[in-house]
């Protein structure tokens, strides 16, 4: 497969699991949608989005806020070329696929803080800050549950991790892997419950300043990330593309519908987390959880 | 060209492609804004001084923490690959190094490092 | 068709982004406003397209209310709703009428706004420096010391000794009069350090004028249906509660109460009930609520009604009277105080309020100066339970994280049209 296929696939997951996902939030929003105007409510809502002009704040930082949709979007899609889609690819094969994605999905902490920073309002500010928290607390056991996948694969590619799985699903094998996994990737996303820098107690945290195609390219990015978190999800821990009768890609996509519908769903029917619980919570118990599943995995793998 | 190439380009692809939409429509607004428009928003109520401040980051002991256990981060990528070939060795020597790391994160907790308020 | 008609053409029947302005009288009309279809109410101005104002405003609104127009993002459009017309911002569609009328004018101005049918309305304050540029760099930067100066004519911020004694940066700010995560109209001056804050003063206006007096009000001077009483009790306690599952990010279930509230029926008692089990099952008390907001012990909180039966205060006007007597009406009580003992509290007598009004009969309550209101006992010419309340918000408040602080402040039901603190009217 060329460069430019993998580009292209990239788009197709990443476009059409963002749409997924903003129908199937909306459809769980509890306003009584019908699935047919849901299915049109993402069009709609980018339309005005679009029309609607950017506003400014007096002196933000221009350059670091155009910057950090763009870096969130860029960072969603380098995780996802990662993981194979449809069968062995070029970017599943990267010999340290995990590190790659474990490093981009790190790295959305600068983009969620400077999104906040630049706008030089408290309450974006507050939100950035806060996000800074979230993500130092969880990210060693998402790296960590990610890794774990790496010990009975004996490699860090994503590639080689799903194959790893033809027997038996990782799910499994590692069970405390896929919990920690989608809470963790939650909060890294600051998808709900864990929605901190864009909480209703900041009106909106990170976004409040931003309107129009700013706020319209930073949910596409995040919706972006998202999905790519699903896709790894799917890849790590439910076996991939691996699956009988139908061709791999479709077991790719219906997987990763699946995680994107449990979060959509978590994230609308749980309360949000204060932030002093949440630190305490992804180092009291996450951390131990995640460190539990690295050597109880690797005694299995022994 | 091999996946990590096609993962640079596809993260400068993303980049530019948001960026450019973000900046092409910044620079294209019907008119200047005004300056009560540009006000940022607390309420309603004018701010009186600019937000960024040096902000007190109260959790800097939890983020202290993060980095030590960060460091370990690193060495387990590899640790990881290698574990089935050098077995039983592995998971002690790695057990050893992350027990003193939670030995760490447990006194952080016993002083509180993980509230602030 | 360019690309601006044909965007305008996917937009114009998208959900109508709203940044409501809730004024006197109005706070239960635009609970029901969020259950019209095809209106989105958001926190922020930057994202909305249409600014509502509801109800009775004072002077002290007009500056406030301009600025949020003017921070809204456009293509703009003011509607204003409630009995007579506005003087704070005097442009834009009025309304008189119930909430469906508001939310058809809400739509249709939306519609033609976002087509250019009609003009957006131009920015309301005038187009100059509030306060000139002092700075000498580029950027304003210049002047004494890392923090000289006063780039685009606001300074950096206080420093102020932290609790560990170090100076550090200290952001003043005041947040209110129309941040959703408030009570309508309260205004707080908050220290920041950090996200936490280190000082909270009430602002000493009142942008919310007084709406026509509530069913309480008149139960302090005539007998009431205790019928009546009961099922405005449940209403109010309800659209609270679903106030609550909104600053949590429940919205789903803020939704359900808010339909609940509009919809509960007497007798109903099981209805609130099954609400209140979702939200335990929503996580609210662990996730959100445990510990929060509990209040100094030398404060006297015995006439907050729900806030002192949550701490386990037996202290309710009703067990006095007669009518209540006779349907065998019982105190609720709850232990712990905090936040999630207020809500559930709350829950248990929106529950309790709805069964009383089912068995209540004609029987009639109150009409001796004295009323067990929903946010406590209302007293004539004794402070009003809002008044206790936003006396305390200093003591309760210092110290808290900013998440903290925001449901500390929603788990006392401050009503600004009872404050007294500049208000005319109360």
């Amino acid at each position: 497969m060329t460069v430019l296929g993998i580009l292209v696939q990239v788009i197709l997951m990443l476009a059409g699991g963002a749409y997924a996902l903003a129908v199937a939030d909306r459809l769980l929003s509890g306003s009584g949608t019908r699935v047919r105007s849901a299915l049109t409510y993402p069009v709609k809502r980018l339309s005005f989005l679009l029309l609607q002009p950017i506003t400014t704040t007096e002196r933000p930082d221009y350059g670091a806020w155009i910057l950090a949709p763009a870096l969130l979007g860029a960072l969603a899609a380098v995780g996802a070329v990662a993981v194979p889609i449809g069968g062995p690819s070029p970017g599943g094969d990267i010999a340290t696929g995990l590190v790659l994605f474990g490093a981009a999905m790190l790295i959305v902490l600068v983009a969620v803080f400077i999104f906040g920073f630049a706008a030089n309002s408290v309450f974006p500010m507050v939100g950035g800050y806060r996000f800074a928290a979230v993500v130092l607390s969880v990210g060693i056991p998402f790296s960590l549950v990610v890794l774990t996948t790496a010990i009975p694969a004996e490699s860090l590619s994503v590639g080689v991790i799903v194959e790893a799985q033809s027997s038996l699903w990782f799910l499994v094998e590692q069970p405390l892997g896929l919990p920690i996994y989608l809470v963790t990737a939650a909060a890294i996303a600051f998808w709900g419950p864990f929605d901190l820098p864009e909480g209703a107690d900041l009106a909106g945290g990170i976004v409040v300043e931003a309107s129009g195609t700013r706020l319209a390219m930073w949910r596409i990015s995040r919706a972006a990330l998202m999905v790519t978190l699903a896709l790894m999800g799917q890849a790590v821990f439910l076996g991939g593309y691996l699956g009988p009768v139908l061709p791999g890609w479709l077991w790719t996509v219906a997987k990763t519908a699946l995680l994107l519908l449990i979060l959509a769903l978590t994230g609308r029917t749980i309360a949000r987390i204060r932030v002093q619980t949440f630190v305490w919570f992804g180092w009291v118990v996450l951390l131990p959880l995640a460190l539990v599943d690295v050597f109880l995995s690797g005694w299995i793998a022994l | 060209m091999g996946g990590m190439g096609a993962a640079l380009l596809v993260f400068l692809a993303a980049l530019i492609a948001i960026g450019v939409t973000h900046w092409v429509r910044a620079e294209t607004g019907e008119r200047e804004l005004t300056v009560p428009e540009r006000v940022p928003f607390a309420g309603g109520v004018e701010p009186e001084f600019h937000a960024w401040n040096r902000f007190h980051i109260r959790y800097y002991a939890m983020a202290l923490l993060f980095l030590a256990f960060d460091m370990e981060m690193v060495f387990m990528y590899p640790w990881a690959v290698v574990f089935v070939r050098e077995g039983l060795l592995a998971l002690i020597e790695m057990l050893m190094f992350i027990l003193i790391l939670v030995v760490g994160m447990v006194y952080a907790w016993r002083e509180k490092s993980f509230e602030w308020a | 068709m360019g690309l601006r008609s044909g965007l305008a053409y996917m937009a114009k029947t998208s959900d109508v982004p709203v940044f409501v302005v809730v004024g006197g009288g109005y706070r239960s009309a635009v609970h029901r406003l969020r259950l019209a279809g095809g209106i989105k109410i958001v926190a922020s101005p930057r994202h909305a397209a249409v600014l509502l104002i509801a109800g009775s405003l004072t002077e002290a609104a007009t500056e406030s209310v301009q600025h949020v127009h003017d921070q809204m993002a456009g293509p703009r459009h003011t509607v204003s709703w409630g009995p007579s017309e506005h003087t704070v911002v005097p442009v834009g569609t009025h309304v008189i009428g119930d909430v469906a009328d508001v939310a058809i004018a809400i739509r249709k101005q939306f519609h033609d706004v976002v087509t250019g049918a009609i003009p957006a309305e131009p920015p309301l304050l005038d187009n100059v420096d509030a306060v000139e540029w002092r700075g000498v760099g580029p950027y304003g930067h210049g002047g004494a010391g890392m923090t000289g100066g006063t780039p685009y004519g606001r300074p950096l911020t206080l420093r102020a000794p932290s609790r560990d004694r170090l100076e550090l940066d200290q952001l003043p700010v005041v947040i209110g009069p129309w941040f959703a995560g408030f009570p309508t109209g309260l205004s707080l001056r908050i220290s920041l350090q950090g996200d936490v804050a280190q000082a909270v003063e009430v602002v000493a206006t009142n942008p919310i004028a007084a709406g026509s007096r509530s069913i309480f009000d008149q139960a302090l001077h005539e007998p009431i249906p205790i019928h009546d009483l009961e099922m405005a009790r449940a209403t109010h306690l309800l659209e609270w509660m679903a106030d609550a599952l909104a600053i949590a990010g429940v919205d789903r279930l803020a939704l359900r109460a808010d339909r609940l509230a509009s919809t509960i029926v007497p007798g109903d008692a099981g209805s609130v009930e099954r609400l209140a089990a979702a939200t335990r099952r929503s996580l609210l008390r662990p996730m959100t609520m445990r510990t929060v907001g509990v209040l100094p012990d030398d404060v006297d909180t015995s006439n907050l009604g729900p806030v002192a039966r949550a701490a386990g205060v037996p202290n309710d006007r009703r067990t006095l009277e007669q009518g209540y007597r006779d349907i065998d009406f019982r105190v609720v009580t709850r232990t712990g105080g905090d936040a999630w003992a207020r809500f559930e509290q709350r829950a248990a007598e929106a529950a309790q309020a709805v069964d009383l009004a089912g068995r209540a009969g004609d029987r009639m309550a109150f009409g001796n100066g004295e009323v067990e209101a929903p946010d406590g006992l209302r007293k004539a010419g004794s402070p009003s339970p809002a008044d206790i309340s936003i006396s305390m918000l200093d003591a309760l408040l210092t110290g808290m994280e900013w998440g903290d602080l925001v449901t500390a402040v929603q788990s006392l039901d401050i009503d600004m049209e009872d404050v007294s603190v500049g208000n005319p009217a109360v």
